[in-house]
């Protein structure tokens, strides 16, 4: 039967239906301060104005007013904000207190989901509708009082009278109260939403040191800092960014170290974002940075508590985000971003051994196919004769020439990095035998590259591997590709010449006023003890010069009591406690 | 930490040291080899000491110029014109300066590595490096200068310890090698190897005017040594007749040295040595140019002059052939960066004359 009506499908011909006449039809952007004034004056002939009238969304308006004490117009506003019975996960609820022998109208308002239903319904709802109705002996002058102090045995409840703070309150998991005849209506936080809970670090992992990470909720990141800093002058402004979506945002110091001028430059920088929606601290720190064209991050983001705790008592600022597990820390220099959190937790030769082996890492990876190029092109009297000719007969067969080679290999490589994160976790590791194996072997079979050169490369990802800071690795990774192009077409001398274009735009650029170089292009004063090598944990006194910070001394000179004293005096007070 | 424009005087000290630092490895050993003889290791000491007598004659004129630069000074104590005149002279001197270093480093990179590649073509690869450090401006090249003088410095200590096998004391035989004479001639005719001292006296207004005597001081001091150590080596290793014909001296130490089989000759990494603190050195210099006519004209942007300046040095450098004073080490140019000496003292003198007395602008000075 099938294969008749394909059958007939071909030799009769029928007009196709119409399956879907949808159009996307043009909008507008609708200026409402333009209608608004237009019916204020009096000029509401205009066809296009009444047009802009009409559409002008109400809801912003609502929002400027007060709470009316009748609760018939309150109803009307919030049904009408909250687009209500249209709005599913919105739960609007009537119900009647009484307060000695007088019955009020109420209603509450909260979102499904992001609420406890639990606590709304026992501390909220049932001493209103059931405990109102018990004979207090006590005379009632103000109804609203009376509720707040007796009838809600809630922790958090306040009296908010504009529908700005009620709204903004409810769509961060509170729940608000109206109670007819009274001019405010009762908000509590009521928060409660499906989060992660706190786990281990992903990109920032460690042997030796703590293993939380932040998650996505920010009073929990706030309370994982407060857990470390157990510090009276530790400071959290709360702020929101975002016109329509509201995400909260903390900027956080210890009062009593940070700049002061430091903390008012990145409160206005966070204050002045303008933007409807905010989803993720990495669009807040491109939002924040001063350089958007540097290649170099600025900012620094951790998703590590300890390193944000670090890195506050040396006199930086962090910024969290709702909604991000990364945490942004500034100013930020390039020490920042060379060392990692372990660096602080195990002991200094082991340190400076390891930050020796990032730092080579870091060269290699940024130079080392571009010094392969200048060294085979135009050097080739510094590589020993023997080599010389293994590589000459390796490149014997290719017919590239070097650049080529390398540009192709080294774009593979990313291709393959950028595959291998992209794909799921399961077929992420066939990528890299995939990538790394069948491509390499069979580039070289084939001729296209030479042996020595899969082996230049492969030595280069190691080096970019052993980079700690992910944007950092980045940025390095874009500029390897200048360098390969310099050293291929001026030998040592382009090499040079990059050197010193690249020390120029990063010694250029700041990061909220502190030369991203420091301390090193310009030199800082003082005994900052955590450069390129880090001195023993005893000796290192000092806060870092570039940040001013208002007290500029760590720890005492002596840091180590017993090392002057068996009884301990020297090293200040005794810490039993 | 301040925050305001400017740098300290471990910057202010790296910039001048690489001023001389260049001019050292490129071609002063040679030169001094040819007016000394064998003696002419005793150059570098005796020009040291007159830059020293320099410097104590410059400041002790300074003293009481606070934290003025030399333009400022100038307009202050004899107005607006003799300012433009100073400014203009200064910019002219260095822009022959420059002229002159630019065609001799291309050359000596041509000969050294880029054999294949057509002048014009290194010499663009300056003039990006020449640019950019103009754009940034001094007080960046001053940055990194902190960094990178120092590396380059270390290569070219590396280089000299790695010749020692070839050292053969016998070389510094006769002692006065030429003579007295030819010693004092020479010694005084090389000093416009610190003609870069020019500089400091526009470099002030960025570094506190109490750190003027440990900049100059400690400059010439670095400087001095470098010029030393480098002239003796050169010396040690080629009896001064051969030393007087070879071109590029490190270059020539370089190649001598041997490191096993694993790394055949090192001579490239004096390129690498010689590329960065050239380019530096080149970017400096041309910033200082920028600066200077910015600032004698009153212009309140110095980006808008980079691009024509760059193509004005680019075709002169074509041109100085013609000219006499084209080639380092030559009599008329030495004569001609000695006077450029001369400029700052006289202004000063002026300044002195008439008493421009110290103004504490933007708070850079502190004494």
């Amino acid at each position: 039967m099938g294969i008749v009506k394909r059958l007939r499908k071909y030799i009769i011909y029928e007009k196709k239906s119409i399956k879907n006449d949808f159009e996307l039809k043009e909008t507008k952007s609708v200026n409402c301060g333009k209608a608004k004034n237009a019916s204020s004056m009096d000029r509401f002939d205009s066809e296009e104005l009444k047009d802009y009238f009409e559409k002008c969304p109400d809801k912003d308006e609502y929002l400027e007013e007060h709470v009316s004490d009748e609760i018939d117009n309150n109803k009307r506003i919030m049904k009408k904000i909250y687009n209500i019975p249209e709005n599913s996960d919105i739960i609007y609820r009537e119900f009647n207190i009484s307060v000695q022998d007088e019955n009020y109208q109420a209603f509450i308002v909260f979102i499904d989901g992001m609420t406890d239903s639990s606590i709304i319904s026992n501390n909220i709802l049932k001493p209103l509708m059931i405990l109102s109705n018990f004979d207090i002996k006590q005379e009632v002058k103000d109804a609203g009082e009376f509720i707040f102090n007796r009838l809600i045995p809630f922790n958090q409840l306040k009296k908010v009278n504009n529908f700005k703070d009620i709204v903004s309150n409810i769509n961060f998991g509170g729940c608000a109260i109206f109670v007819n005849g009274l001019e405010y209506a009762y908000t509590a936080d009521t928060k409660k939403w499906e989060h992660r809970a706190v786990g281990e670090p992903n990109s920032e992992t460690v042997i030796r040191g703590p293993q939380e990470a932040f998650n996505e909720q920010i009073r929990a990141n706030t309370a994982l800092l407060r857990k470390i800093l157990k510090d009276k002058d530790l400071t959290i402004k709360g702020l929101t960014i975002g016109k329509r979506s509201n995400t909260p945002c903390a900027v956080m110091y210890i009062r009593d170290i940070a700049n002061e001028s430091l903390v008012q430059e990145v409160l206005k920088r966070v204050k002045s974002i303008k933007v409807d929606y905010i989803f993720d601290s990495g669009e807040l720190e491109q939002l924040l940075e001063d350089s958007t064209f540097l290649t170099a991050p600025q900012i620094f983001a951790t998703e590590r508590p300890d390193t944000v705790a670090r890195m506050l008592a040396q006199g930086n600022i962090a910024v969290i985000l709702d909604g991000s597990p990364y945490v942004l820390v500034m100013p930020a220099t390039i020490t920042e971003f060379l060392s990692t959190p372990e660096d602080i937790n195990i002991r200094f030769p082991y340190v400076n051994f390891i930050r020796m082996i990032r730092i080579i890492g870091v060269i290699i990876a940024l130079l080392l196919p571009g010094l392969y190029i200048a060294v085979t092109n135009y050097h080739q009297e510094m590589i020993p004769t023997n080599l010389l000719f293994a590589i000459e007969a390796s490149r014997e067969i290719v017919p590239f020439p070097t650049v080529i080679e390398i540009i192709v290999m080294e774009f593979s490589f990313e291709l393959i990095r950028e595959a291998g994160i992209r794909v799921p976790g399961a077929i992420g590791s066939t990528i890299g035998i995939v990538g790394g194996l069948i491509l390499g072997q069979a580039a070289v079979t084939a001729n296209l590259v030479s042996p020595i050169l899969i082996i230049v490369v492969a030595i280069t990802a190691l080096g970019s591997f052993s980079i700690p800071s992910f944007s950092m690795s980045f940025s390095i990774r874009i500029i390897r590709f200048a360098y390969i192009i310099l050293g291929s077409i001026a030998g040592f001398f382009g090499i040079g010449l990059g050197l010193l274009l690249n020390s120029l735009l990063l010694a250029s650029s700041k990061s909220f006023g502190v030369p991203f170089l420091t301390p090193f292009g310009p030199i800082t004063n003082g005994k900052y003890s955590d450069k390129i090598m880090r001195k023993p944990m005893w000796k290192q006194e000092k806060r870092p010069d570039y940040l001013n910070t208002k007290d500029i001394i760590k720890q005492p000179e002596v840091s180590r009591g017993w090392t002057h004293s068996d009884k301990g005096e020297e090293g200040g007070e005794d810490n039993e406690k | 930490m301040r925050n305001k424009e400017g740098f300290g005087s471990w910057e202010s000290i790296c910039l001048l040291i690489n001023m001389i630092f260049v001019q050292a490895i490129l071609y002063f050993p040679k030169d001094a080899a040819g007016m000394g003889g064998s003696a002419g290791w005793i150059i570098p000491i005796a020009v040291t000491i007159m830059a020293y007598i320099y410097f104590a004659i410059a400041t002790g004129f300074y003293r009481q110029h606070g934290s003025l630069g030399l333009l400022e000074i100038c307009e202050k104590s004899a107005g607006k014109v003799f300012k433009i005149i100073v400014g203009l002279l200064a910019a002219l001197l260095l822009m022959l300066f420059e002229v002159s270093l630019l065609g001799e480093y291309a050359h000596s990179l041509k000969i050294v590595s880029l054999d294949k590649s057509p002048l014009a073509y290194i010499l663009i690869l300056f003039l990006v490096g020449m640019i950019a450090a103009a754009y940034y401006g001094i007080e960046v090249i001053a940055r990194i200068s902190a960094f990178i003088v120092p590396i380059c410095i270390l290569g070219f200590i590396l280089i000299t310890i790695g010749v020692i096998p070839e050292y053969h004391i016998d070389n510094l035989f006769p002692i006065l090698g030429k003579g007295v004479n030819s010693l004092i001639s020479g010694s005084t005719v090389s000093l416009h190897i610190f003609s870069p001292l020019l500089l400091i006296f526009f470099l002030i207004p960025f570094f506190k005017r109490r750190n003027l005597k440990r900049v100059g001081y400690l400059s010439i001091t670095i400087s001095g040594l470098i010029l030393f150590w480098a002239t003796l080596s050169f010396l040690l290793i080629y009896p001064y007749e051969m030393a007087a014909g070879k071109k590029i001296p490190i270059f020539q130490m370089a190649r001598l040295i041997e490191v096993g089989n694993y790394i055949q000759r090192v001579e490239s990494v004096f390129v690498l040595v010689f590329s960065l603190a050239s380019i530096l050195y080149m970017g400096a210099l041309f910033s200082f140019i920028i600066h200077i006519i910015a600032k004698t004209l009153d212009l309140d942007r110095h980006q808008p002059i980079i691009l024509p300046m760059a193509v004005i040095l680019y075709t002169m450098t074509f041109y100085k052939r013609g000219l006499p004073f084209h080639i380092p080490g030559n009599q008329m140019a030495n004569i001609l960066w000695i006077l450029a000496l001369l400029l700052p003292i006289i202004v000063l003198i002026i300044g002195s004359i008439k008493k421009v007395t110290y103004e504490n602008e933007g708070g850079q000075d502190c004494e």
